[in-house]
C-alpha cells in the first residue's frame, strides 16, 4: 500500500512537471495588433536539410510579425503524419506545409484540410491531389544527371569502376537521383557502375564502400547521392589506403550531391572533386510567399517551385565556398 | 400484515445488492491496483484534456482510433505470441507485405475487369498515372461514365479478393513461423528476425520502393466517409467497428476458450503444460499463426486508413507494437496478461502520440515524454510483479 502511494505520488509529480513544461513550451508570444496568420508545418523527419528547408518560413514570419509557425515532425510514420495534419487543421491553422512521408497516404488529410478552408502546400514530394495549391520541390532526376555529367568530365575513355551510393529505395528522390545518374552513365560502356545500397544510413554506407573496395580496389570514381555520407566514404578510402587529394596521384574522382555536413568540409579538404549544392533554404521562402499570395486571394504565377542545384569545383573554392548552404547556415546547424 | 418471510427476502436482496456493489468495487479497485496502466491512462487523459481543447472532441477521438486501427490489430496478434512465451519480430513487415501483395492483385484484377467491360487490350493499370486517359482513350461523356460504373461494379469483388490475399499472406508467414518455432524449436527472436527480413525484401521487390496507389475508393472510404452517422458532419467509420469486432473476438478467444487457456499455460510453464497433456508445439505454433492472420488483417486495414499500400509502414510499427502491449501488462516471459491489458497499453500509446500532436512539441521532446512514461510504467509493473513473488 505504501509503495502504491509512493508510486502515485511519483506519477502525479511527473504529470505536474510534464503539464507545466508543456504549458511553458507552448506559451504564446504577445498577440500582434494585426490579424494573426498561423502556418502549420508537418515534416517527415528532422535531419539538417529538413531544418533548413523550412528556415525561410520562420525568417519571413519573423519579419512579418503577425505570422505564427507551428512545426510537427512525423518521424517517418505516415499514420502519425495523418494525425498531425488533422491536428494542425483542428487547431485552426490558416495554411499547412507538408513534406509527405508517403505521397499517397496523406490524401485524406489533405482533403480534410482543404474542406476546412486551409491553404494546402507541400514541399520535397509532389502529391497528385487537386487540393494542393503549391509545391516546392527538387528535380532529383536532373540532379542525378548533373552529377553524372560532372563525373564524365574526368573520363578518359579507359575501362573504370564507379561506386554509386544509392539511398533508400522507398524514397522517390533516391530513385530519381539514381535514374538520372544512370541515364547519362549507362551509355558509356567503359564505366562499370557498382551500386552500394545505403538506406541513407552512414554505417551502411561505410560497410558498403569497404566491401566494394575489397572487390574493386582500383575504383576510379564515386557518385554519392547524398553528402551526409561523405564521411563514410572518406573513412573507407583512408582505411584502404586510397584517400588522396584531388591533385595527388591515385586520387579517386568523387562527386557528391546535396552538401549536407560533413560534405562541405571534406570538399574543402580537397577529397571531393565536385560538390553539387542544393540550396535548401530557398524552399521555405518560396513556400511562404506562395502562402501569403494565396491568403490574400491572389493567383500564383506557377503552382510549382524547383530548387536549383549548382556545381562547385575545386578551382572555385575560394570564390564560392561561402555560398554553399551548409556554410551560410552553419550556426543554425550547430 | 406484511409477511415476515417476504420482509426477510427483501432485506436479503438489499444486502446482497449492497454486497454485490461492494464486491464489484473491491474487484475494480484490486484491478486498478494491479494494473498501473489504468491510473497512468487516466492521468495522461486528464493532462491532455487540460492542455488542449482540441483533444477531447468527437472528431479527434475518431481520428485517434482510425489512424491507429492497423496498429491495434497488429498488436493483438503480438499479444497472442508474447503470452505464449514467444516473440514475433516479423509482424510489422508482414502487415506491409500483405498489404502490398494485396494491392497489386486488387489493382491487376480491377484493371482487367474494367478493361474487359470498357476498353479491352489497353493493358493499363489503375495505379498508372495516365490510366484514366488510356482506359477512356481520351474520350469523354459516355465512355467515362462506363468506366466509373465498371469501377463501382467491380469494387466489392476486388475488395473481397484483397482481403483474402491479405489473410493468405499473413497466414503464410504465421505458418512458417509457427512450424519453425513451435514444431522445430527454433529460437523465435532469430527466426522471426529472419522472416522479417524476408517480408521486408519481398515488399521492396514488389513495390520497387514506392507505395502503391489505386486502392478501390470504396475500401478507403470505410475509414472516413462510410459508417454510422453521428451528426450531420460526423460519422463513426466502419473501420473502427471492424477493429472493435476484432478486439472482442480476440478477447473471447484468449480469455474464454480452451485454446486461450492453453496459450497462457504454455507461456507460463511449458513443461507443466506438457505434463497435463497439452500439445505444446501445436499450441505455440497456433499463436504465431494467429499473429500472422492478424498481421494480414492489419495489412488490409492499413490500406483502408492510408488509401495506399505503404512500403514504409513496417519500420515505425514494430517497437510501438511490442512496447505498448508490454506497457499494458503483457509479460515478455509469457503466461501473463489478457486482451484488456493489451488494449489499454495500445490506447495509452496511441493517446500519447495523438495528444502530443496538439501540444506542438518537438519530436525530441515527444520522445523524452514517451520514453519517460514507458520508464514509469515498466518500473511500476516490475515492482508489482516482484511484490507478487
Amino acid at each position: 500500500m505504501k509503495r502504491l502511494k509512493l508510486f502515485l505520488v511519483l506519477l502525479l509529480s511527473v504529470s505536474v512537471v510534464m503539464t507545466f513544461s508543456i504549458a511553458a513550451g507552448g506559451k504564446k508570444e504577445a498577440a500582434p495588433a494585426e490579424e494573426e496568420i498561423t502556418i502549420g508545418i508537418s515534416t517527415d523527419a528532422g535531419y539538417s536539410a529538413r531544418k533548413i528547408e523550412v528556415i525561410g518560413i520562420y525568417q519571413e514570419a519573423k519579419k512579418a510579425g503577425n505570422v505564427k509557425v507551428i512545426e510537427q515532425n512525423a518521424d517517418n510514420d505516415s499514420s502519425k503524419q495523418l494525425q498531425q495534419i488533422k491536428a494542425l487543421v483542428d487547431q485552426g491553422v490558416d495554411a499547412i506545409v507538408v513534406c509527405a512521408v508517403d505521397m499517397n497516404a496523406i490524401q485524406t488529410a489533405l482533403n480534410y484540410a482543404a474542406e476546412k478552408g486551409v491553404i494546402v502546400t507541400l514541399y520535397d514530394r509532389f502529391v497528385d491531389n487537386p487540393n494542393v495549391q503549391f509545391t516546392g520541390g527538387y528535380n532529383s532526376y536532373t540532379d542525378g544527371v548533373l552529377c553524372a555529367n560532372e563525373l564524365l568530365k574526368f573520363d578518359d575513355g579507359q575501362p573504370h569502376v564507379v561506386f554509386e551510393l544509392v539511398g533508400n529505395l522507398a524514397d522517390t528522390n533516391a530513385l530519381a537521383r539514381r535514374d538520372g545518374f544512370h541515364s547519362v552513365i549507362d551509355p558509356h560502356e567503359n564505366l562499370k557502375v557498382v551500386q552500394i545500397l545505403t538506406d541513407w544510413a552512414t554505417d551502411k554506407a561505410l560497410t558498403g564502400v569497404k566491401n566494394a573496395l575489397q572487390k574493386y580496389p582500383d575504383v576510379w570514381g564515386i557518385y554519392n547521392a547524398s553528402s551526409h555520407m561523405d564521411g563514410s566514404i572518406q573513412t573507407a578510402l583512408r582505411e584502404a589506403g586510397k584517400l588522396y587529394n584531388y591533385d595527388e596521384p591515385g586520387h579517386v574522382y568523387w562527386v557528391s550531391l546535396g552538401e549536407e555536413p560533413p560534405g562541405p568540409q571534406i570538399f574543402k579538404d580537397g577529397y571531393v572533386d565536385v560538390a553539387c549544392d542544393i540550396p535548401f533554404d530557398t524552399m521555405g521562402e518560396q513556400i511562404y510567399k506562395a502562402i501569403m499570395k494565396l491568403y490574400a486571394g491572389e493567383e500564383l504565377v506557377s503552382d510549382k517551385f524547383f530548387c536549383k542545384t549548382w556545381a562547385i569545383h575545386q578551382d572555385e573554392i575560394d570564390e564560392k565556398y561561402d555560398q554553399m548552404w551548409a556554410i551560410r547556415f552553419a550556426d543554425e546547424l550547430k | 400484515m406484511q409477511n415476515p418471510a417476504a420482509k426477510t427476502d427483501k432485506n436479503h436482496n438489499e444486502e446482497s445488492f449492497v454486497h454485490r456493489v461492494k464486491r464489484g468495487a473491491q474487484i475494480t479497485l484490486s484491478y486498478i491496483k494491479n494494473t498501473p496502466i489504468v491510473i497512468m491512462l487516466v492521468i495522461v487523459w486528464i493532462v491532455f484534456i487540460f492542455l488542449s481543447p482540441n483533444f477531447l472532441t468527437a472528431n479527434n477521438m475518431i481520428t485517434l482510433f482510425v489512424a491507429n486501427a492497423y496498429f491495434i490489430v497488429a498488436a493483438l496478434g503480438e499479444t497472442f505470441v508474447l503470452i505464449s512465451g514467444g516473440i514475433d519480430l516479423s509482424i510489422a513487415h508482414t502487415v506491409t507485405s500483405s498489404s502490398l501483395v494485396s494491392a497489386i492483385i486488387m489493382i491487376d484484377f480491377q484493371s482487367a475487369a474494367v478493361a474487359a467491360q470498357v476498353n479491352p487490350g489497353t493493358g493499363a493499370k489503375i495505379s498508372d498515372p495516365d490510366w484514366w486517359d488510356k482506359i477512356t482513350g481520351g474520350s469523354t461523356g459516355v465512355i467515362q461514365q462506363e468506366v466509373t460504373e465498371a469501377m463501382a461494379a467491380t469494387a466489392g469483388e476486388t475488395i473481397l479478393i484483397g482481403l483474402a490475399v491479405c489473410i493468405i499472406v499473413g497466414l503464410a508467414f504465421g505458418i512458417i513461423n509457427g512450424i519453425a518455432i513451435g514444431k522445430f524449436g527454433v529460437n523465435p527472436f532469430i527466426f522471426t528476425l529472419a522472416t522479417q527480413l524476408i517480408a521486408r525484401g519481398i515488399s521492396f521487390v514488389l513495390s520497387g520502393g514506392h507505395s502503391i496507389p489505386g486502392i478501390p475508393e470504396k475500401l478507403t472510404k470505410m475509414s472516413y466517409a462510410h459508417g454510422i452517422p453521428i451528426t450531420e458532419n460526423l460519422i463513426f467509420p466502419w473501420v473502427i467497428i471492424i477493429v472493435l469486432t476484432v478486439v472482442i473476438i480476440a478477447g473471447i478467444l484468449l480469455d474464454k476458450t480452451k485454446w486461450g487457456r492453453y496459450i497462457k499455460m504454455v507461456g507460463s510453464n511449458a513443461m507443466a503444460a506438457k505434463y497435463v497433456g497439452i500439445n505444446v508445439p501445436n499450441v505455440a505454433a497456433s499463436a504465431y499463426i494467429a499473429s500472422g492472420l492478424l498481421a494480414g488483417i492489419g495489412g488490409f486495414i492499413s490500406m483502408m486508413v492510408l488509401g495506399t499500400a505503404d512500403v514504409k509502414l513496417g519500420d515505425p510499427l514494430l517497437l510501438p507494437v511490442i512496447g505498448s502491449i508490454i506497457l499494458g501488462g503483457i509479460s515478455m516471459k509469457g503466461g501473463e496478461g489478457n486482451i484488456m491489458n493489451s488494449a489499454l497499453g495500445i490506447l495509452m500509446f496511441a493517446t500519447i502520440i495523438n495528444g502530443m500532436t496538439f501540444l506542438n512539441l518537438t519530436i525530441a521532446m515527444q520522445q523524452i515524454i514517451l520514453g519517460s512514461i514507458f520508464v514509469i510504467g515498466m518500473s511500476a509493473l516490475a515492482r508489482l510483479r516482484k511484490r507478487r513473488v
